[in-house]
């Protein structure tokens, strides 16, 4: 998915500046977080290049911001599961002929699935790694409680 | 909530993106901002041709995941400043990381095999070690050109 342009030209400040941009790139993120119940590989493909375009972000204003810190750690660990996810898909999409071995990278794709979404339903937690990110943008309230967006059950 | 995102985005989509509005848009644009954007752009710069200049002197694994890195790092800073600062070289940049990605992919996909293989399909697979093996090293090959041909001055 084509990351949405950001209107800068109306921020007053770097602040502001900043602030726009954290709520354009979750924004993106939390429209694209059912592809983690729906399972679809595009769907999660955009979903991880939705996490890796906020956390580039999110990790140039940690100076400025530094309750951004956790968010940006947590859509780390985030990415690093889902790319766990993405390498094993693309691996089993290769070696159909190894049936042994493709039954163990079936169960690792799995289990990677199943920590990107135990991640991301824990990041929505009160005080949880999204805290600062919520507070900061002013979205993803109401999601708390075990209800993240997207989360499978 | 989704009402609120889809605001979001209208708010942003309000101008166009044709390049003549660009160049209104970073006259238009709080100067404050503008030169926040040039330093952040700046320090990404800088990290793309340290990275850079170590892989070309010496390609290895670590050197390409550096390059890889500053080189997304560079295209996100370019794609979320797009109004206030002029993307530079983004085609070759582009290409650059979908080289770099597939080198990446290469030597992944080969550990994450030779990890979990089954030793009964040990030749089997062989076929397969090696083409990723010979896939990697025709993307270090091209990530080389590449990356002669594309420079930065801050």
């Amino acid at each position: 998915m084509k990351a949405r342009n950001i209107d800068l030209t109306v921020a007053c400040g770097i602040d502001d500046a900043m602030r726009r941009i954290a709520i354009v790139r979750f924004a993106e993120l939390l429209t694209l977080a059912p592809a983690l119940h729906t399972h679809r590989a595009r769907d999660l493909h955009d979903f991880r290049i939705a996490c890796t375009r906020l956390r580039c972000a999110l990790e140039r204003f940690t100076s400025k911001e530094p309750s951004l810190l956790e968010a940006a750690s947590r859509l780390s660990q985030l990415q690093e599961a889902l790319g766990n996810w993405h390498d094993r898909e693309q691996l089993l999409a290769m070696v159909p002929e190894l049936q042994l071995t493709a039954r163990r990278i079936a169960i690792e794709r799995d289990d990677a699935l199943s920590r990107a979404n135990a991640l991301w339903r824990d990041a929505f937690a009160a005080y949880g790694p999204f805290e600062g990110l919520m507070r900061f943008t002013g979205l993803g309230y109401g999601f708390a409680d075990g209800e993240a967006p997207g989360a499978g059950t | 909530m989704i009402i609120l995102i889809e605001h979001m985005f209208d708010v942003n989509s309000r101008r166009g993106s044709l390049g003549e509005s660009r160049i209104l848009n970073r006259l238009m644009a709080d100067d404050r901002v503008i030169d926040w954007a040039k330093t952040l752009g700046e320090a990404e710069i800088r990290a793309f041709m340290k990275a850079r200049r170590r892989f070309l002197k010496r390609p290895s694994a670590k050197h390409l995941h550096d390059v890889r890195t500053a080189a997304r790092r560079l295209r996100s800073l370019f794609k979320d400043f797009r109004d206030v600062l002029r993307p530079r070289r983004s085609k070759r940049l582009r290409r650059l990381i979908e080289v770099t990605s597939e080198a990446r992919d290469a030597a992944v996909l080969r550990k994450t095999l030779r990890t979990a293989l089954d030793t009964r399909e040990r030749r089997v697979a062989r076929a397969t070690l090696s083409e990723l093996r010979a896939r990697e090293r025709a993307c270090f090959a091209r990530v080389r050109r590449l990356l002669a041909g594309l420079r930065y001055s801050t």
